[in-house]
């Protein structure tokens, strides 16, 4: 008996989980006393819809695997890492306390050194990872340590990290700390949703990138200034 | 066992992906069966999404390396696994060349570069040269699959090697495997997370469209495929540029 097509139905597929290729993306956010007020609830409000415009994106929402790290007198995991289609909502930060920033990005490295040794051992395909760090003020501890392990880690390609600095962030520091061909920018005013738009429309196009594609970011000029 | 001895056949599809569509790129993807009585050569390159005439390396690359497949295998056959072996090399050094020849002040060389697999089966076995990503896979009569051309990206999915790198030679891969096959399948890298899943072969896809493409003429077997890829994949599991080769016996 000939047929003329290829019935779907009986070709099986894998599982549909986004093509298994993950991208890792930890926010590190500062929630120190001085993000009270309208700025912790702006950073809220841009966190919603960070994940709201991710998962309006079909493969960014099969792709990235999001989670928190936020620093306010202790450094916390807000939101281990999770898929952005199995993420019904982001954790409501509050603000409080001290501004450990060291400790919060080394904690960030951490989390993706452990979570692409557990993609490797899946024997899932990933994206470079990339680590967003946020933070409205000085950091209240050693910063030492990280800037060695975001040097390294630039150095051999092990994520990405971006710093921005909001209100009366220390850009000095953050200027040590972030790699040259990445310097820190400096959020102006409260604009964490143009913040986080540009950084959702970011990570789709990293989810559909191909090999061999430079991915060009979108440009950050509506919500940052480099600082000088 | 019965030995297998019927004559190879097949298609091979080559589909604008749907990120390509919208953006109005051509399809940067290239591929191509050879299928006669002896054995089947199943080749794919993929262009590089980041390469603005990779289009024209991967036809260039496949044409080339067809046509040099072609005056070799019909002036005499080999059979073993060394004369195979420096056959595909041939064939990769060929294709490569074809590559450096488009090469103009309008055309630089970072603009050309494709990934490349080329997979011959015959009675007793199967080999592949192949460079990047995309992936190589030979079933054999009790249906068991054996990954020939693995994917090589680099640590992370959207890296990989092209055959116009200058170390090309260091991530071109042969590989052998002795065996009566019934049926290879080769892919680029659109296709490589339904053909493969973590890394290992997904039968399940393979044996489908295998399957059915027996049923369908021979003359119909390039529209059948096409279609289901359109219908099923293209839009649905990727936005990439999809190439598919299957041949069996």
């Amino acid at each position: 008996m000939t047929q003329e097509m290829i019935d779907g139905s009986l070709v099986a597929l894998p599982e549909d989980d986004g093509g298994e290729a993950r991208c890792a993306v930890v926010l590190a956010l500062d929630c120190s006393y001085s993000m009270s007020g309208d700025p912790i609830a702006e950073l809220n409000a841009g966190l919603t819809e960070f994940l709201s415009a991710l998962q309006t994106d079909d493969l960014a929402a099969r792709r990235c695997d999001v989670a928190l790290v936020t620093f306010g007198g202790s450094v916390k995991i807000a939101q281990p890492f999770t898929l952005v289609s199995n993420l019904a909502a982001m954790p409501t930060l509050k603000a409080g306390g001290g501004t450990p920033m060291g400790e919060a990005i080394c904690t960030a490295i951490d989390q993706i050194t452990t979570r692409k040794a557990q993609y490797r051992q899946e024997g899932r395909a990933q994206y470079r990872p990339w680590i967003f760090l946020l933070t409205d003020g000085q950091p209240t501890d050693d910063v030492n340590q990280a800037q060695v392990k975001v040097q390294q880690g630039d150095a051999n390609k092990s994520f990405q990290f971006f710093a921005v600095g909001c209100f009366s962030a220390d850009m000095h520091t953050l200027k040590t700390i972030a790699p040259p061909s990445i310097p820190p920018v400096y959020l102006r005013g409260a604009n964490f949703r143009d913040m986080f738009k540009w950084l959702s429309d970011s990570m789709g196009r990293v989810a559909s990138s191909t090999p061999g594609q430079q991915v060009a970011l979108p440009a950050a000029s509506g919500w940052a200034q480099i600082s000088s | 066992m019965r030995p297998i001895q019927k004559r190879w056949q097949g298609t091979a599809v080559s589909m604008q992906g749907s990120k390509h569509v919208i953006s109005c790129v051509p399809c940067q993807d290239a591929s191509t069966l050879i299928a006669n009585r002896s054995c089947c050569a199943l080749f794919v390159a993929d262009g590089a999404g980041s390469a603005p005439n990779s289009q024209y390396a991967s036809q260039a690359a496949i044409e080339m390396a067809k046509g040099y497949f072609l005056g070799h295998i019909t002036a005499r056959r080999p059979r073993e696994e060394s004369t195979w072996r420096s056959l595909l090399y041939a064939c990769a050094e060929k294709a490569r060349e074809a590559i450096f020849n488009l090469v103009s002040e309008e055309r630089l060389l970072q603009t050309l570069r494709t990934t490349f697999l080329l997979m011959v089966i015959d009675a007793n076995g199967a080999v592949a040269v192949h460079i990047g990503d995309g992936a190589g896979l030979v079933i054999d009569q009790e249906n068991a699959f054996t990954l020939l051309a693995p994917p090589e990206n680099g640590e992370y999915i959207n890296q990989t090697y092209f055959l116009t790198d200058s170390d090309w030679e260091e991530h071109l891969h042969m590989t052998y495997q002795p065996g009566q096959f019934q049926y290879g399948l080769a892919c680029s890298d659109g296709l490589q997370f339904i053909a493969l899943h973590r890394g290992l072969p997904f039968p399940g896809f393979a044996n489908g469209i295998v399957t059915q493409l027996r049923d369908v003429q021979s003359k119909k077997r390039h529209m059948a495929l096409s279609q289901y890829l359109g219908q099923h994949i293209i839009g649905k599991r990727t936005d990439d540029d999809v190439s598919l080769v299957v041949a069996w016996r």
